[in-house]
Parts: structure tokens; sequence; C-alpha cells
């Protein structure tokens, strides 16, 4: 009985040294990121979007998602990626971010992953190009490596938003 | 005045020094990181002939001073034995002694926002390793422009130097080779293209310096790691 309480303090003080963070995978361009699950609400199918005249061109339009009026981004286009067609496999992931809801079309949703805050790396930054800048990190997953986006930096809020 | 009223044409009809300008000026239309060009800088007129190389004419103007670009001299090897690559075309070689490793090319990731030479990146000895695509930084545009590969069908293999830092795209490895300094013809100076250490003639390849190509990478923020 002592062992297992000495093993569980052990766990959680690995817990607490390296916290596990939960991510929510999506594909690119065929390169797979992340985005912290904490901020995803929920993951659609493409719906209608309405264009928005005058809006940013990485900004799609607009959706109506059960009454509430949300900002779909092109997340192709804001991290300077060519540009693909809508799909049966693209989905808009809703995330909330400072109190705004806005939705981001991708490829496709892949799988919550388990990452320990110790397997992120730093990426390293080449260029000058404001779309590395949204990039916070790297995680090894056996060949593949998966690119770790900062939401903050990605969709500042007074950038995305539309008025309807 | 052009260059060519400064000083009468040469015209040259030794093979071995038309092959030399050939690459002197493959190599001479671009800088990895462009330089200002002062005024006492050499001007030099290349009118490669490739079917015929002794009918290369030059119109050339010789620095009078060496100017060592900062790269500290160092006392030239009696041989050196050197991986030979292809990029885009181009025959470059590099000392064994600068080489991390070399592997197939794999599973680059591309990071949005690098600049077209970079490739991405790659896993190689648990670091995550910016894969450049060398072609792009040395080879003058107007010869890449003639390519009809794109560069995801052009490289094959991945050269690494600088402790694996760098990982450099290539077409193909070839043959390790001992050069004896003889074949080396080593610059003079290297006020430009500090990653140049020198030409093989024989060989018609570019001999590059590892240790100056990873600084210039590294330079004025083109790269933060």
């Amino acid at each position: 009985m002592k062992i297992k309480v000495e093993e569980k303090q052990q766990i959680d003080n690995e817990v607490l040294n390296d916290p596990i963070i939960q991510w929510v995978t999506f594909y690119l361009a065929d390169e797979k990121y992340g985005i912290n699950v904490s901020h995803v609400s929920e993951v659609l199918r493409p719906t209608e979007i309405a264009p928005v005249p005058g809006a940013p061109e990485f900004v799609m339009g607009i959706i109506n998602l059960r009454g509430t009026v949300v900002t779909v981004v092109n997340t192709r286009k804001r991290l300077g990626l060519p540009v693909k067609e809508v799909d049966d496999l693209s989905r808009i992931v809703i995330v909330e971010l400072a109190g705004q809801v806005v939705g981001m079309l991708v490829d496709s949703v892949a799988d919550v992953m388990n990452l320990k805050a110790s397997s992120i790396e730093v990426a390293p930054s080449i260029g000058d190009d404001a779309s590395s800048q949204y990039i916070n990190g790297l995680s090894k997953q056996g060949d593949d490596l998966l690119i770790l986006v900062d939401l903050g930096k990605l969709l500042p809020v007074n950038d995305v938003l539309v008025e309807p | 005045m052009s260059p060519f009223d400064k000083t009468p044409p040469v015209t040259l009809d030794d093979e071995t020094n038309a092959l030399s300008i050939y690459l002197d000026a493959l190599l001479a239309e671009t800088d990895l990181i462009p330089q200002e060009i002062s005024p006492e800088s050499s001007k030099t007129e290349i009118v490669p002939v490739f079917d015929n190389a002794s009918e290369v004419k030059v119109d050339v103007e010789l620095d009078v001073q060496v100017d060592t670009g900062g790269v500290v001299p160092q006392p030239m090897p009696s041989s050196v034995e050197v991986l030979m690559f292809k990029v885009a075309g181009l025959s470059l070689a590099i000392p064994l002694l600068d080489l991390s490793g070399v592997e197939e090319w794999g599973d680059v990731v591309k990071i949005p926002g690098h600049p077209p030479w970079s490739l991405g990146l790659m896993t190689y000895s648990d670091k995550n390793v910016p894969i450049i695509d060398i072609a792009q930084l040395v080879v003058p545009k107007s010869h890449l422009d003639k390519l009809t590969t794109t560069t995801e069908e052009r490289v094959k293999r991945i050269v690494f130097i600088d402790d694996g830092r760098w990982g450099l795209a290539c077409d193909a490895v070839n043959d390790v080779l001992t050069l004896s300094s003889q074949q080396i013809r080593w610059r003079a100076s290297r006020a430009n293209r500090k990653w140049l250490a020198g030409t093989v003639i024989e060989h018609m390849c570019a001999l590059l310096d590892a240790n100056e190509l990873a600084a210039e990478l590294s330079r004025e923020n083109k790269l933060k790691l």
C-alpha cells in the first residue's frame, strides 16, 4: 500500500513538472498541425459561408452557428500555403479565443494527441515572413513532425472578426 | 563607359583557363547573401562558349590586393578528401572533414513562412534540421530557369554540414575523391562568396567552404536558431 502511495506521488510530481497538453491535430497541405484543445469547441463539416465585403483576404466569410455569427478563416491562406478547394474531408474547426468564436477551415481533422510539455521543441525561424511567427513549436511523432500553432498569433481577434 | 572600354578584350586559348572562367562565371552571377558592390571591386565580363571553350573571351580587371574578406587564411593542405555532389547540374565538392553525414531525401516537413530556398525541416540526429535548396542560393537564376524539373523532382539526397545543423538538398551524391592541392584552384580573394573555397577544373566543380556557408546562412537574422 505504501509503495502505491509513493508511486502515485511520483506520478503526480512528474505531471506537475512535465504537464501533458492535449492538441487537436489537423492536416494542411499534407503536413500535420496542432492547436491546443482548450481553444477548440467543436468541428463542423463545411457549410455555406457568406462572404463579407472588405474583410481581410484570409477571411472567407461568416456562418450562422446556431444563431451565432462566426467568422471563418482560410487557414491555408493565413499561413501562406497554396489554397485548395473545399472537399469532403474539409472541416471547420471552431475555436474560442479571447471570448470570441472563430472558425478555421482545414483540409481534414486527424485526432487528439497528448503531448508532454518537454516533448515540444522550439521551431527554427527562417526568413522574415510573418507567417513563420504563427508556429510556436514542433513535436516529433515517429518520423514525422507535428507543427504546433500559436492561435493567439494566427488569429488575433481584432484582425479576424468581421461585422456581419 | 562600359568595362569593355577600359581594357581590351583578351582571348584565351588555354582550355583549362576557359573551363575555370566558365565555372567562375556560373558562380559569380549569384551571391548567397547580396553584397554591396564597391567601385573598387573587380569587373569581369565573360562569354562562356561551352562547345568551343578555346574561344572564351574575357575582359577582366584583376584585384590588385588580396582581400580575404575576413576569412582567416589557412595553410593549404597538400591534399583534400572531398565528396562530390550535384545540384541543378552544377558539381560541388565538400571536404570530408566538414561533412556531418548524407541521408536519402526523406520526410521534410514544410514550415509556413519559410523562404523558397528553405525546403523545410528534417529530423537528423535528434535535431530539427533546416534543409536548404543550395541550388537556389549558389546557382544563377538564369540557369535554374532553364531546368525542366521542379525542386521536389530534382532533389534526392541531403548532405549535412556544420555538425548536422544544416542539410543541403542535392540531386545526386557522387564519388569521394582525394584532390591534391595542385588540382585545386584556391581563391585568392574571399571578399565575396566566402563559401566558395576554390574550383577544381579537372572535375569542373566548385569546392565549398562548409563553415563559411553555414556562417552566411546564419548571418543577419536570415536564420534564427
